[in-house]
């Protein structure tokens, strides 16, 4: 009984929150979450079926470009945030068409591979995307912050709820679980390994593309520095900071990852902040190796 | 006699404090807002911007220049990156409750803050960006005081068309938003002249290599080289340049930023007879009101920074978009309507020239600043016109 | 100016191999990728230039490689050795690594891009129709002197063959008899050494930034997949390969994609070649 109202009585009391925070500290959080969701796809592709990724910023980029495209061109923005992820979903299934036959650390270069090619396309097709110059004013104003941190949070805990589903209950998590541990004997037991990675690639880029679309949606300027490599990398940190296969964890390390250096601003407004910066993410993987979310998995017991 | 004197003085001494009353902070303070990048790799054009702020706020406090506000800076970092200029925005409106804007040094972080101040409605001033067109995209909050790149590119072709003998000319630009711009104007502009394009190559800006297109120009052999490549990779460039010996006439758009740029490549930037256009450079042609304000700068950057600082446009930009702060705050106080009307009315004259806006609330080009510099091969600049 | 691109490619080429055969040897050893391997280049860069005024330019690289292998044995200690089994946590640690460093550099010498002027850069020498710097003339020089260096100490040596038996199966090296840890934090020093030595080396071409060596390893990434993880020669051979292709790609077709070209070739290797051209000879426990 309890074990189910600890997380509702969690969901309400954050829904509150914005009721005492000032409006900066609103639009951090909505961020952060917005990158948790980038996180997840992590959780899901890394962490449950253990597939490398370090391109997941082109699949976000994908569905921010869309939307942002679309949008300004006069498309409804549900519309083309939809089609965003529809995009990001193809993309996802034609780079695992090769990609799932890579292993380990092929995969991961090959994925950053993808992530480069993305960024620069975005940066050269000029007439589509503006390129360098950037993509302002994508009209999906109106809404103010505190609707927008409501969205995000029930989009956030509907995605947590989807991915401990899949993890917990579902067929599916089984078998991305088995090919995460053992391919072969997943393939001696007669699964397609190769069907489940694509689907494993299609959905977790489906999942990163609306993080894109969302993104886009919110802060209504797009260009294509903000979906460069570093930023997979940064993707990546977070995963890994939060627990790999913990998708709260990933929701915390986002939080935590995108508030703390904020607040290292009283460090002053240079490299110091940084520093201290790098050093926490070293601390964590020292003494945390399963990251955030192992934490919370052993305060539990 | 002693007691007249002494009454006249008592007078004067009770007179001078309520007149100081009646200057600035009678009518309250106004927090400004500055993004400027601080850390990450164009901090250090950024530092100095900020102090170059400063001496404007002072200048504005000391001498009332606000109509009896009070200006106070609140400083975001915003590190060149649109992402942090969103944030910085949102925090200095938020946190930091500014009334207004100025910013950023990066077009596409300009772009960001602009959407910011858009939604938010407070006032922008675009200062050093030179991107077409902030201000008239991003709507009736932003105004854009700097020189806008189709501006300066349209005085560039006068002065190639003017000074330099050719028929053919290579277009090498980095794929940023000047590079690009540039070469879309460009490229349209030497066509009209009935110029022959015989080498057109877009590079990546993070490429450093530089050796493959160099390799290409002999092969076309054009009269001439324009470029648009921004301060490092110009540097890169030019020293590649040299190196392969090339003796095609080089010419380049605005970026490599004046004496700092020479520290770096003078002697190959000489060796080639580099000539390159500048919203300002310090030198005997400067007007008053410049040798003044280079004064103020370099002083005031050694006592801080502790190093000689040679002065930049992005400096002198900095400080001029305070002093436009001030003195539309004088005209229509700092309330958003009263402001901006009294923006689109300004017509000041401060250290880069003479301020005037047009419909779009881009600054018109011909009061500003604009020179031609050539690097002589001893490392050390001319100006040309 | 076919020869100068082939000139330019192998410019391109040592620089890649230097900072490739040190990603490759951690690799192989420690299997986990070192994030950190461009910070290493530019570290390196930076040591040479401030050391340049006091012991000239070749005691400069030779300082560079120093500070570098203290440098190594720090990133083994601190990102590599905690992380042995769970290798993505390495990773992420030698990110987190790279972003210290980058901010270390940036308040020590701050981050205006400076000139690292060595008197190699002024003179250039014109073989026929191709126009070279000393200077860039010396990076493929040097780097061809350490590679072949760091090839016989592989193929010759006892610690070469130490590195290849814990390559292949660390678990048996180490029970019979070999110091893993040792091992490790030797293939981090070298590592680190080549790449300062690439930094030192490719430093006076093109200014110098806290910022830079990010390309530098991401086309050192590429090459490790075409020549194999782990694998030195296949290593040096894909880099060979990299700085031609970008070279040639550069004037023949785009210098807009250049880093595209590198991963878009890669990316088609690896449609083709799952395991890299060079696959690496890791059996699979069934």
């Amino acid at each position: 009984m309890s074990r189910r109202v600890l997380p509702i009585a969690a969901v309400v009391v954050l829904a509150g929150l914005p009721l005492t925070f000032g409006a900066f500290w609103i639009n951090m959080v909505i961020t952060a979450l917005i990158f948790s969701l980038a996180v997840f796809s992590i959780n899901l592709l890394t962490g449950l079926t253990g597939l490398l990724s370090f391109g997941q910023a082109g699949f976000v980029g994908i569905g921010a470009y869309t939307l942002g495209v679309l949008a300004k061109q006069g498309y409804p923005p549900m519309l083309a945030g939809f089609y965003g992820v529809l995009l990001a979903m193809l993309c996802g299934f034609l780079l695992g068409l090769p990609a799932a036959r890579l292993k380990g650390h092929y995969l991961a270069i090959g994925t950053l591979g993808f992530g480069i090619l993305v960024y620069q396309l975005l940066t050269n097709s000029v007439d589509i995307t503006r390129g360098p110059m950037g993509l302002i004013g994508i009209p999906t104003g109106g809404i103010d912050k505190q609707t927008w941190y409501l969205i995000m949070l029930a989009v956030c805990v509907a995605m947590l709820a989807a991915l401990a589903y899949i993890d917990r209950y579902s067929a599916l998590g089984v078998v991305l679980k088995m090919v995460r541990h053992d391919e072969i004997a997943a393939q001696a037991s007669g699964i397609n390994t190769f069907a489940v990675k694509l689907i494993a690639f299609t959905v977790s880029a489906g999942i990163a593309g609306l993080s894109g679309a969302l993104f886009a949606a919110y802060v209504r300027f797009l260009t294509p520095d903000l979906f460069n490599e570093q930023e997979s990398f940064r993707y990546m940190m977070m995963a890994v900071v939060g627990g790999i296969g913990s998708p709260l964890g990933g929701v915390v390390a986002s939080v935590m990852l995108t508030m703390i250096p904020e607040g290292l601003r009283a460090l002053g407004e240079d490299n110091l902040r940084l520093l201290v910066y790098g050093t926490m993410v070293l601390f964590v993987l020292w003494f945390l190796p399963t990251g955030i979310g192992g934490l919370v998995e052993r305060l539990r017991k | 006699m002693k007691s007249h004197f002494a009454a006249l003085a008592a007078a004067l001494l009770l007179a001078a404090p309520s007149a100081a009353s009646a200057q600035a902070g009678s009518k309250g303070t106004v927090k400004v807002g500055i993004l400027l990048p601080l850390t990450g790799n164009t901090a250090w054009a950024g530092k100095t911007n900020r102090i170059a702020a400063t001496i404007a706020a002072e200048e504005v406090n000391a001498q009332d220049l606000a109509g009896g506000y009070k200006i106070e800076l609140a400083i975001g970092d915003s590190q060149c990156e649109p992402r942090a200029a969103h944030d910085q925005a949102e925090r200095l409106i938020s946190q930091e409750k500014v009334q207004l804007l100025i910013g950023e040094w990066c077009s596409s972080a300009s772009v960001a803050a602009a959407q910011v101040a858009s939604d938010e409605k407070v006032p922008l001033l675009v200062n050093i960006s030179t991107a077409d067109q902030i201000a008239g995209d991003a709507g009736p909050y932003v105004f854009q005081s700097s020189m806008q790149n189709r501006y300066s590119q349209q005085r560039e072709a006068a002065l190639l068309a003017k000074d330099f003998k050719f028929e053919s000319v290579a277009i090498i630009v980095e794929n940023n938003d000047f590079g690009l711009t540039f070469r879309k104007n460009m490229v349209a502009l030497m066509q009209k002249a009935g110029k022959k394009v015989v080498l057109d190559v877009t590079q990546d800006r993070n490429d450093t290599n530089w050796y493959a297109t160099i390799t290409r120009i002999p092969a076309s052999k054009p009269d001439l080289v324009i470029v648009s490549i921004s301060a490092v990779q110009a540097a890169n460039f030019v020293k590649q340049y040299a190196e392969a010996g090339i003796t095609t006439p080089l010419f380049s758009d605005y970026p490599p930023p004046p004496r700092i740029f020479e520290r770096q490549v003078g002697l190959q930037a000489g060796k080639i007879g580099l000539v390159r256009a500048s919203f300002f450079v310090t030198s005997e042609t400067n007007t008053p009101a410049q040798k003044e304000f280079v004064a103020k700068l370099e002083a005031r950057a050694q006592k801080e920074l502790n190093e000689a600082h040679d002065v930049t446009y992005w400096d002198v930009a900095s400080y001029d978009a305070v002093r436009l702060v001030a003195d539309a705050i004088k005209r229509g106080g700092p309330q958003a309507d009263g402001y901006l009307k009294a923006m689109a009315a300004t017509k000041a004259d401060l250290v880069l020239g003479h301020y005037e806006f047009d419909e779009q609330r881009g600054a018109r080009p011909d009061g500003l600043n604009f020179v031609f510099i050539r690097t002589k091969p001893d490392g050390s600049i001319e100006v040309v016109q | 100016m076919f020869e100068q691109i082939v000139v330019n490619g192998l410019v391109l080429s040592g620089g890649y191999a230097l900072v490739a055969v040190g990603l490759t040897l951690t690799f192989g050893v420690m299997r986990m990728v070192n994030f950190a391997e461009g910070q290493s280049v530019m570290i390196g860069a930076f040591v040479a230039y401030t050391a340049v005024p006091y012991v000239g330019y070749v005691g400069a690289i030779a300082a560079a490689m120093a500070v570098n292998a203290g440098l190594g044995v720090i990133l083994e200690r601190t990102a590599f050795r905690p992380f042995r089994g769970v290798e993505l946590n390495g990773l992420i640690a030698s990110m987190g690594m790279s972003i210290i460093l980058v901010n270390l550099a940036e308040l020590v010498w701050g981050t205006t891009p400076r000139p690292f002027e060595t008197i190699y850069n002024e003179t250039s020498i014109t073989l026929g129709t191709v126009g070279i710097s000393v200077q860039r003339l010396l990076c493929v020089a040097a780097s061809a002197a350490l590679l072949l260096g760091l090839w016989w100490l592989v193929q010759y040596t006892s610690l070469g063959r130490k590195f290849r038996a814990v390559s292949e199966d660390h678990e048996t090296a180490s029970a019979m008899g070999i110091d893993v840890n040792q091992v490790s934090r030797l293939a981090l020093v070298i590592g680190s050494m080549m790449a300062a030595a690439a930094g030192a080396l490719a430093g006076p071409v093109n200014m110098i930034a806290p910022d830079m060596g990010r390309t530098e390893m991401l086309n050192a990434f590429a090459a490790i997949i075409l020549g194999g993880f782990g694998n030195v020669n296949g290593t040096i051979l894909g880099a060979l390969l990299i700085g031609m292709i970008q070279s040639f790609a550069a004037v023949y077709i785009s210098n807009a994609y250049s880093t595209s070209i590198a991963f878009g070739l890669l990316v088609l290797t690896l449609i083709f070649f799952p395991r890299g051209l060079v696959p690496e000879r890791v059996d699979e426990n069934v």
